[in-house]
């Protein structure tokens, strides 16, 4: 195809029909929207389609290469996956809101100016905070709005890096960054990018706003928010030593947290930032096998994450709640449900033949060839943290444990659905890695590894068997209880109660003594002005109007007494006229 | 088909499971020192290179990683559920 049609139109643009559709016409039409952006994105040739100059700056909607299109590829299969979980949903608004959401990120992946990042930044900021609020508990409220907020203080950020980067440079172009020549501006587009990758110390609102979403929103908020920045992050700051630390930080940071967390969401929504930490590093390293190594991951992270998701969610529908303490013994009445989690389970935490095995080894092996032995060894102590508290934990305090009494049924059909056939993929993915290869930017160096090593191969498997060992021996220990965990979200959460505590106060009694002020004073005056304008108005402003007026309509009135309609009559007046004329040229 | 019964069987037959396990754990030792590595005077390259390097490495980081944050939840980061209010 010699032109592009970009995916997110049909996100964008075929939101809107959502709300005039009805019944099995209009999941059919939700799910054919995901299906033909699929279609657009595979057959898309790579090249700059939709340049645009714009107030002298040049916008590029379109710019296809092997980076954007592996990202646009695994987006777009995912909101596939996203709207058959979601199929069972009534409302309209909630699927708006996803829609806009994909298309925001496919904006952002195809957009070649910093313009239309940030355009689509923003709208997927917002779209998405609508899935936190659908839910419509108050803690979904207020999580929502500190979601909000912190996004948009992202996005200031990078709003801020943008203009001060365009200033030193004079190009929006959205390329990649040489470190040795970034300074201030390229950093403050590197924190806001940062902010959305939930890099620590921005971390805090993924754990605080995920788990409080719709069932079906987390499962589209898991898979596109962050992945979209690591995309950014890959085209704009590979080799950022950094980035390199601070996602290895965050793979052990994200785990941590994980082992001690009661809440099954909050548990994974620590294993994105963990997970996102592996696609941090692999871009920090810079190395082609690494830079590879965070798009696989990113593809394999955003199918086996949604189905973790979809797993914990389809508890959290059926039961009333995702907390581990009020669960246990499900595996009678959702035994699924169960195996699909586990799927997720064993993908995420590297078992031979499922997903993670042959993607995050890529990041790893990176780290190895690139001579960061610690960073390796770090990686691999957080995917011992990983099969702990999502492949062993989670699932054994869920649906094994104690019998919490729970008799729930399986999720809906469509939910089932949905988790199959992620599940599939993952598998897919690990048996026949070459699908995913195929797809990554750097070809020669992809086509070059090889996960199924013996030395690999050794590694991961005596890793996971003993990991295993230690979770049974120290099981007791394990045993969740109704607590929260502090985080950085404790700063500007109790940091706002204090500021409201003195806003209370100070700020409230002065505005409200400038009130009374303004309405005793203020408000008098201002009445006095505006009676003294008003009669101004009627007696100046009118009467000058009124009488131009008046003398219009008397000129018209001699005017009309020449108009006789005789021809005879106008000949002599025209003639009148022009010996008048011909008489002030002669005698001037 | 009731997706149950297989997992209600491995359940009912836990203790065999677990000696399969073991036997598992030891084969994946044997594996790990007959398999051929890098010859490398690099220390760390080495070091993995050791027969059941990581098995210890996964045991201890499992048990260090539960104990630290265990310890560090009890004494530092659990809060009440309505902390927040």
């Amino acid at each position: 195809m010699d032109k592009f049609i970009h995916p997110a139109l049909f996100f964008i643009l075929g939101a809107f029909l959502i709300p005039v559709l009805k019944g099995r016409i209009k999941q059919i039409y939700l799910l054919l929207m995901p299906a033909i952006a699929f279609y657009f994105v595979i057959t898309a040739n790579i090249g700059v389609y939709g340049e645009i100059n714009y107030l002298g700056f040049s916008v590029i909607l379109g710019r296809v290469d092997r980076l954007s299109l592996v990202f646009a590829h695994v987006f777009t299969l995912m909101a596939f996956i996203g709207v058959i979980y979601g199929l069972h949903v009534k409302e309209d608004a909630q699927h708006i809101a996803s829609y806009f959401y994909v298309g925001g990120a496919l904006g952002v992946v195809f957009a070649g100016d910093y313009l239309t990042v940030f355009i689509f930044w923003e709208m997927m900021a917002v779209a998405s905070t609508f899935l936190i609020w659908f839910r419509r508990e108050p803690a979904s409220i207020k999580a929502g709005f500190r979601y909000l907020l912190m996004h948009i203080f992202g996005g200031l950020l990078l709003l801020g890096g943008i203009f001060l980067h365009y200033q030193k440079t004079g190009s929006m172009a959205f390329v990649l960054i040489p470190q040795a020549g970034a300074g201030l501006a390229e950093y403050l587009i590197l924190a806001g990018f940062a902010l959305n990758a939930a890099v620590f110390p921005l971390h805090a609102w993924l754990p605080d706003a995920y788990p409080e979403a719709t069932v079906t929103g987390a499962v589209f908020m898991c898979a596109f928010t962050t992945k979209t920045a690591v995309y950014v992050l890959a085209r704009a700051f590979p080799g950022f030593e950094v980035l390199a630390i601070m996602g290895t930080a965050m793979t052990i940071y994200g785990v941590c947290y994980a082992t001690i967390e009661n809440d099954m969401r909050r548990i994974l929504s620590y294993h994105i930032i963990s997970q996102v930490g592996y696609m941090v590093a692999g871009v920090g390293i810079g190395t082609e096998l690494a830079l590879n190594g965070a798009c696989a991951h990113a593809y394999a992270h955003i199918l086996y994450k949604a189905l973790l998701f979809m797993g914990a969610g389809s508890v959290l529908m059926m039961t009333g709640t995702s907390k581990l303490n009020q669960l246990g013994g499900l595996y009678k009445y959702m035994p699924l449900t169960l195996i699909f989690y586990v799927v997720g389970g064993i993908s995420i935490s590297g078992f031979p033949l499922f997903s993670g095995f042959v993607s995050k080894s890529m990041i790893v092996a990176g780290a190895e060839h690139a001579h960061h032995p610690v960073l390796m060894l770090l990686m691999l102590l957080a995917s011992v943290g990983t099969f702990l508290s999502v492949g062993l934990k989670l699932p054994y305090f869920a649906w094994f444990g104690k019998d919490s009494g729970l008799r729930p049924k399986e999720p809906p059909k469509n939910m089932l659905w949905a988790m199959g056939i992620t599940s599939f993929l993952c598998f897919l993915i690990g048996v026949y890695p070459k699908v995913l290869y195929d797809l990554l930017p750097f070809k020669e160096a992809a086509a070059e590894y090889h996960p199924y090593a013996l030395p690999h191969l050794s590694e991961t498997v005596q890793i996971l068997l003993f990991t295993g060992l230690g979770f049974f021996l120290l099981l007791k220990r394990l045993t969740p209880a109704a607590h929260i965990n502090l985080d950085f979200d404790w700063f500007y959460r109790k940091l706002m109660d204090g500021f409201m505590w003195f806003d209370n106060r100070f700020i409230q009694s002065f505005d409200f003594g400038w009130g009374e002020l303004y309405r005793s004073l203020g408000l008098k005056a201002t009445m006095a002005f505006a009676g003294f304008f008003a009669r101004f108005d009627r007696w100046g402003i009118d009467g000058v109007i009124d009488n131009v007026a008046y003398g219009t309509q008397g000129l018209g009135d001699q005017v009309r007494k020449v108009q006789t309609g005789n021809i005879q009559n106008y000949i002599a007046v025209a003639l009148l006229v022009i010996f008048v004329i011909i008489g002030v040229f002669w005698f001037l | 088909m009731n997706w149950a019964n297989p997992i209600q069987y491995l359940r009912d037959h836990l203790k065999a499971l677990k000696w399969i396990l073991y036997l598992v754990m030891a084969a994946a030792i044997v594996f790990s020192a007959v398999i051929p590595h890098h010859e490398s005077h690099d220390f760390f390259m080495k070091m993995i290179g050791f027969p059941a390097f990581w098995s210890v490495f996964g045991l201890i980081g499992c048990i260090l990683l539960i104990r630290i944050m265990k310890g560090l939840a009890h004494t530092v980061l659990e809060k009440k559920e309505d902390y927040y209010g």
